[in-house]
């Protein structure tokens, strides 16, 4: 059942952004229907929801800890934040970025297996819950500052070339995407901060901080500083337009990989041991 | 209600049939358009809608019958100067429906999906009010319905499909809301001119006008309450403006990089749009080169037109269908209006003679207990409907497909029904 439900979201995110990226292929008729849109995101998002109701539910634990659940909540954060997306400016492209890295999340979770680890998110204490879960919250709204840029970068493109093709219809402006780069990225490094604050108290309080190993310090505090001198220079209005838009690719980019690498430090290399 | 009959009719002419010096003879502006309307009612008793833009001018008609239709062509004649007939077509029944569904979806128009049109129709229909009718006001909330969805299920109304109002799209592809925008004009002509006017319709705030010849300068500055500078006064104002429209006369280009490359870098990544309209261009292609710089010159808007175009284009199958699927609805309703009449007849003669015969019987059954009566009562109800339940059916599919007059003829012979009422009795009746 767990499963359905989460091939079933899966589905739905990926219709969702076929529906947006069927005016890109020059269709007759070939137009974005934002009802439709709206309504096929929010069914994926209520279903995802759903899914992991029913792994709590199973488990007796929020789907925090253990490969699987946690990439399912933070595909899960990433489809929601980009359906307040939708919703608040009712230009569907960021479903075209948004998408395609839900589904991929998802199936990568989905390739985990869910098998719920009773009791294992509440033996580790409340201070692991706000670490795991501002961490989640911090990576979707960095996602989301991605999938803005990407845009960004798509449509200045399209624009400095001169080509008024199906992008150039269907890309909302430079300056929103701008905006909500900044806004994601302005809510998104705090929270994952705190994330990363609360994950070596936690740390700290359970294992003494010396546990903190040098991949952590390398790859983690790592990204977390170069992301932070971009967030600093884009609150500060010293990046901003094209510029910001690669720097927040390279930031994503960057999280993304040194989560991969702690992932593959904490359990990978323990798997094979 | 046969097609061929002078039942709905549509007479008119547009940019396709007549050319523009016909056009504007026989253009009414709406406040002309009940004096008309007054006019043909008074000669002919004719209720009718006058749609009159730069592009047509279309007389639709519910009742149009060739006394009507030669009263409306005399009398455009006698306005053109010379016979209608040359320029006019006339249609009639589903054709006449259909037309102006395509015209208020913008399928007919010399832009196609040009959105000016629904609000033309909507404005044709209000003035008509006091000599429209039921069919008339049917057609034309049908037609409104039809283009209003067009223009929310399609593509066929988006983009820019003029120069000027390419200029509009570019700068809200980069800026998103206009509204606070600056803008500095470089010389003048007439397509700044309307490009800079839906500028400010946008909210678009010009501050600051160049010309070489100040005196021009302020006469335009004055028309967008700007101020007038010359050009050595321009180049620090590429810093703070966000869009430039340019329109010299210059006979090469005036914005160079090294006029500008300098304001540009203390934008502090800004975007600014430069629309460079002028025929030769007044901006050195190298300005595009700039960071956060994007310039269009008048190829590349007219590349944004054709490209609007091309997308129209492809949603004409798309509004075809819901323009199918609308006019089916009102051709349901206003082919069934034929058969009315007839049914009613029909139910008014059998529920007359079922009563009757009820009524005979049930003297003669006086033994029977009220609640028998009433059982017997509700069976010939019953019977009633069901014998009617197939001839009505009938009646109805034949008026949809405009065989229907020849049925209602042999449906009051068959069941012996008084004649149908004269027009002038009908008319009252209606009233």
């Amino acid at each position: 059942m767990l499963a359905v439900l989460h091939v079933a979201a899966l589905l739905g995110y990926a219709l969702t952004g076929a529906l947006v990226a069927l005016p890109l292929l020059r269709l007759p008729g070939g137009t974005v229907r934002m009802p439709w849109v709206l309504a096929v995101a929010t069914g994926a998002v209520g279903l995802h929801f759903v899914a992991l109701v029913s792994y709590a539910w199973r488990a007796g634990a929020l789907p925090l800890s253990g490969m699987a659940p946690a990439l399912s909540s933070l595909a899960f954060l990433v489809g929601l934040l980009a359906l307040l997306v939708l919703w608040l400016t009712r230009e569907g492209a960021i479903a075209l970025v948004a998408s395609p890295l839900v589904t991929v999340v998802l199936a990568a979770a989905l390739g985990a297996g869910f098998e719920p680890a009773v009791g294992q998110v509440a033996s580790r204490g409340p201070w692991f819950v706000l670490h795991v879960a501002t961490s989640l919250l911090g990576l979707a709204l960095i996602a989301v500052a991605f999938a803005a840029a990407a845009l960004y970068l798509l449509q200045h493109r399209e624009l400095k070339e001169r080509r008024f093709g199906a992008i150039f219809r269907v890309f909302p402006p430079l300056e929103q995407l701008d905006r909500l780069n900044y806004l994601a990225l302005a809510l998104g490094f705090p929270i994952l901060t705190l994330g990363v604050v609360l994950g070596a108290g936690s740390m700290g309080l359970s294992a003494g901080l010396r546990a903190i190993g040098p991949a952590h310090l390398a790859a983690g505090f790592g990204a977390w500083l170069i992301l932070g001198a971009i967030a600093a220079l884009r609150l500060m209005g010293r990046l901003r337009g094209r510029r910001a838009a690669v720097s927040s690719i390279t930031g994503f980019a960057l999280i993304a990989a040194s989560y991969a690498v702690l992932v593959l430090v904490q359990h990978g290399f323990r798997a094979f041991s | 209600m046969s097609q061929g009959g002078a039942g709905l009719t549509l007479i008119g002419l547009n940019h396709r049939t007549a050319p523009v010096e016909v056009r504007e003879r026989l253009y009414w502006p709406l406040a002309e358009v009940p004096g008309v309307l007054q006019r043909l009612r008074g000669g002919s008793g004719a209720s009718a809608v006058l749609l009159s833009t730069c592009n047509r001018t279309e007389f639709y008609l519910s009742q149009g019958s060739a006394e009507v239709l030669d009263l409306i062509s005399r009398q455009a004649s006698a306005r053109l100067g010379q016979p209608l007939d040359a320029y006019s077509y006339v249609a009639r029944g589903r054709e006449a429906a259909e037309h102006l569904f395509r015209v208020a979806a913008g399928m007919d128009s010399l832009v196609l999906g040009e959105s000016q049109i629904q609000g033309q129709v909507r404005e044709a229909w209000e003035a008509a009010q006091a000599y429209s009718d039921a069919v008339l006001n049917r057609l034309f909330q049908s037609a409104l319905r039809a283009g209003g969805r067009v223009r929310a299920e399609t593509a066929l109304g988006s983009g820019a499909a003029s120069v000027p109002s390419a200029s509009v799209e570019l700068a809200h592809k980069i800026f998103g809301e206009l509204s606070g925008r600056k803008a500095l004009v470089l010389g003048s002509g007439e397509m700044a001119e309307l490009a800079m006017g839906l500028l400010a319709s946008e909210g678009v705030r010009t501050v600051m006008v160049a010309h070489r010849d100040l005196a021009r300068a302020a006469h335009v500055a004055e028309q967008f309450g700007a101020r007038a500078v010359t050009f050595g006064e321009a180049w620090p104002l590429f810093a703070e403006v966000d869009i430039v429209l340019s329109s010299t006369a210059a006979p090469h280009a005036i914005v160079t990089p090294q006029h500008i490359a300098e304001p540009v870098a203390r934008r502090q990544g800004r975007p600014l749009c430069i629309l460079d309209i002028a025929v030769p261009r007044d901006v050195d292609p190298a300005v595009g080169r700039l960071e956060n710089v994007f310039l269009y010159d008048i190829d590349d808007l007219q590349g944004v037109v054709a490209a609007t175009i091309g997308v129209r284009r492809r949603e004409l199958p798309a509004a075809e269908r819901i323009v199918q699927e609308e006019l089916a609805y009102f051709w349901e309703w206003y082919a069934g209006r034929g058969a009315v009449d007839i049914i009613r007849r029909l139910r008014d003669q059998m529920e007359a003679v079922r009563v009757a015969e009820l009524e005979r019987s049930l003297r003669r059954l006086s033994h029977l207990s009220p609640e028998d009566r009433e059982r017997i009562e509700q069976l010939t109800k019953a019977l009633m409907n069901k014998f009617l339940h197939a001839p009505t059916l009938s009646l109805r599919a034949a008026a949809g497909n405009g065989s229907d007059r020849e049925l209602a003829e042999a449906v009051r012979r068959l069941f012996a029904l008084p004649e149908p009422p004269g027009p002038s009795e009908k008319e009252s009746s209606q009233s």
